[in-house]
């Protein structure tokens, strides 16, 4: 019986997924930050030898393999793997030859393109973002957000773009030089090299790809803009952006549900200030004083300590997925496609009001008999384009210089008759542009319509969060509810690629009516007389209670006699 | 003229009653419109409950006179965190203190006058 247990127990020793674990990949299990003096590997896992003669190139993930389970790490939500979520930014294929500017990823999320939907696939995919895309499987990029000193991203972005993306990684964090050879002064005499990989590599590794940067105008310095309260106060991304082995890195939105099944709640903004269970360094507890509860459920943290102030007008923002930030270059100017503005408000799936970024396609598709509207990539708009309108590098701009009408109707006309010309009877040329779809139908000029495929693309703003003293509200009530605040009447619309007329109108939150319009105007009016209110109702309820006080006690007296 | 006074206190007393109905249950808030309703009615309530307490003569029991008192109070009670003297989930307790002690106010004077009828 004692046997029979004991083999039980060996057999269960033996399926234990954490023993396995443990079987396979090093740990020391300490807090200590572990200094990585290791040993290159080419992508068959045999040791190279700096200084050798052999041509083999280092291979990322056999470098990294003996100790980390890379084929997990290289996948979960920041890899591109798990469940679809809330809308997030989306990567925007840009090409200015084409004037193509398209939201797209590979979740499912509305509105944006599948990168099969316009002929991207895993070989063409790093080609456009490859460069500020850590990658999946074992072409993935550890050193990228892992190396906490030494990484040259604009020498990443420079070898990507060359085509070079299995030593791109080597040579921006110096192992590696350009010319493809290993740089022996960085391996000691066993030929290791010392690498400095942490699993948290601070802010600046996340930020080579989450930067967002307002574009107000030339006149807009830098060392005005505000922080986010969290990084100046210490705290890292990855303090609340956690993850483990798997990479499904928290995003931090209140119900989000975790891949791993783990209990995220107290990583969101609500979870941690708010929620008991919360707290985590010493996050303060807010008390919106004055505010009425239902506002916590309506609205959203970010809402009031992320999104516009009332007063400031929509500002034009730059990702660094969309603008290519961190690569050094003096052609980046106010107004660079794509438009990404930030913000409006909507109502999100859990049907709080919170602020988004807005974005809105460009591009040139096929619409089918049957009402489906394909996309042209910008390699099958090359040569109509070409052939139509001369464009050499820059469609709109060398458009604008030679357009004399002050509406491209006609310009576009032609080359939509271009494009129609390579296709099958049965499908039409279409345009997408400024909030809606143009077909040429009268032969030279163009004719609108209202399309989902041209609508804008929407994605929740959380960063940078400012702190209580300068949030929404934090002026009164009346920094939302006055005839003067334009909160929810900021109107935000699309914008046509080239002259064109009329595009979609602009429009408010209040314009789509996240709120009710009628109730929204009367709190606005009612509010104007807060103050005063506030003083007739302490003067009505101090006189009405001291008289009742009054009256109660002399009947009370009185019923005693 | 007073007691074409009082009888507008307690009509604005009920329609104010009534418009609260929509935050009946425990876990919900006056809002929106209900909400906006129940404001219309209550500002001049406000400011009628004042007649009770000093203006009006006559001969009233005391369970009148504690109604009337429980209502001022009521209205004593929402001023806390209207006037920012809460924070917004403490607020709750405040806001249902008012509705709890309004309804035991109304219930009194409701019962104070059917047993002056009577």
């Amino acid at each position: 019986m004692v046997r029979a247990f004991a083999l039980l127990l060996c057999f269960g020793w033996i399926i234990s997924p954490a023993t396995a674990q443990e079987s396979l990949w090093k740990r020391t299990d300490s807090d200590e930050r572990y200094l990585h003096r290791i040993e290159l590997r080419d992508a068959s896992g045999r040791v190279i030898a700096p200084g050798s003669e052999s041509e083999a190139k280092p291979h990322l993930g056999s470098t990294c393999s003996p100790c980390h389970d890379v084929e997990a790490a290289s996948g979960g939500l920041h890899g591109g793997h798990g469940p679809d979520g809330r809308p997030g930014e989306p990567w925007i294929l840009s090409d200015p030859r084409s004037a193509t500017h398209l939201p797209i990823h590979r979740r499912n999320w509305p509105g944006i393109l599948k990168p099969d939907a316009i002929g991207l696939d895993d070989q063409k995919w790093p080609e456009w973002f490859g460069r500020h895309d850590t990658g999946s499987g074992s072409n993935s990029d550890c050193l990228v957000c892992h190396l906490g000193n030494g990484y040259d991203f604009s020498t990443r972005i420079e070898q990507i773009d060359g085509g070079n993306t299995s030593l791109a990684s080597f040579i921006a964090a110096g192992l590696v030089d350009r010319s493809g050879q290993l740089d022996t002064r960085r391996f000691d005499a066993s030929g290791k090299v010392e690498l400095n990989l942490l699993g948290d590599a601070g802010n600046q590794a996340c930020l080579r790809c989450h930067t967002v940067r307002d574009v107000r105008g030339a006149g807009e310095e830098r060392w005005l803009h505000e922080n986010d309260v969290h990084l100046d106060a210490g705290l890292t991304c990855v303090d609340c952006h956690r993850s483990g082995i798997d990479h499904h890195i928290v995003r931090g939105f209140e119900g989000e549900v975790h891949p791993s099944g783990a209990d995220v709640t107290t990583l969101s903004c609500r979870g941690c200030h708010l929620d008991p269970r919360g707290g985590s360094h010493g996050a303060p507890i807010p008390e919106h004083r004055g505010l009425p509860p239902f506002h916590l459920d309506e609205i959203s943290c970010t809402a009031c300590h992320a999104g516009p102030l009332p007063g400031d007008p929509p500002v034009t923002q730059w990702t660094s997925r969309s603008h290519r930030l961190g690569e050094t270059s003096q052609k980046r100017i106010p107004g660079n496609p794509p438009r990404i503005i930030a913000a409006s408000l909507q109502r999100d799936d859990q049907q709080q009001i919170g602020p988004v970024r807005l974005t809105w396609p460009d591009g040139w598709g096929v619409l089918d008999s049957d009402a489906t509207i394909t996309m042209l990539s910008p390699d099958e708009l090359r040569r109509p384009l070409r052939k139509a309108l001369r464009i050499r590098a820059d469609l709109v701009g060398e458009l604008s210089s030679k357009l004399e009408d002050p509406d491209a109707s006609a310009l576009l006309a032609g080359a939509l008759q271009q494009l129609q010309d390579t296709l099958e009877p049965g499908k039409e040329a279409i345009l997408i542009t400024g909030g809606r779809i143009w077909r040429n139908v009268a032969g030279e000029r163009l004719q609108w319509s209202d399309s989902p495929a041209a609508a804008a693309v929407s994605w929740p703003l959380a960063h940078p969060v400012r702190p209580a003293r300068s949030s929404l509200g934090s002026g009164g009530c009346s920094d939302c509810h006055s005839t003067g605040s334009n909160w929810l009447s900021e109107e935000i619309g699309a914008k046509a690629m080239l002259p064109l007329q009329p595009i979609a109108a602009a429009s408010s939150p209040l314009d789509r009516e996240i709120i009710d319009p009628g109730r929204w105007n009367r709190w606005s009016l009612l509010f104007s007389g807060r103050d005063l209110g506030k003083i007739y109702f302490s003067l009505c309820a101090f006189v009405a209670i001291s008289g009742g006080l009054l009256r109660t006690w002399r009947a009370v007296q009185e019923h005693k006699r | 003229m007073m007691e074409k006074l009082t009888k507008l206190t307690i009509l604005l007393l009920l329609l104010a009653t009534l418009s609260a109905i929509p935050g009946l249950p425990l876990d919900a808030e006056l809002r929106g419109n209900w909400l906006q309703l129940h404001l219309l009615f209550g500002t001049p309530l406000a400011a009628l409950l004042v007649i009770p307490g000093w203006l009006r003569r006559g001969n009233y029991s005391l369970s009148n006179h504690l109604s009337w008192w429980l209502i001022s109070i009521a209205l004593g009670l929402i001023l806390i965190p209207m006037l920012g003297f809460s924070s917004a989930e403490g607020s709750v307790i405040w806001v249902e203190g008012h509705g709890w002690v309004s309804v035991l106010g109304v219930a009194l004077l409701g019962w104070s006058m059917t047993r002056k009828h009577t």
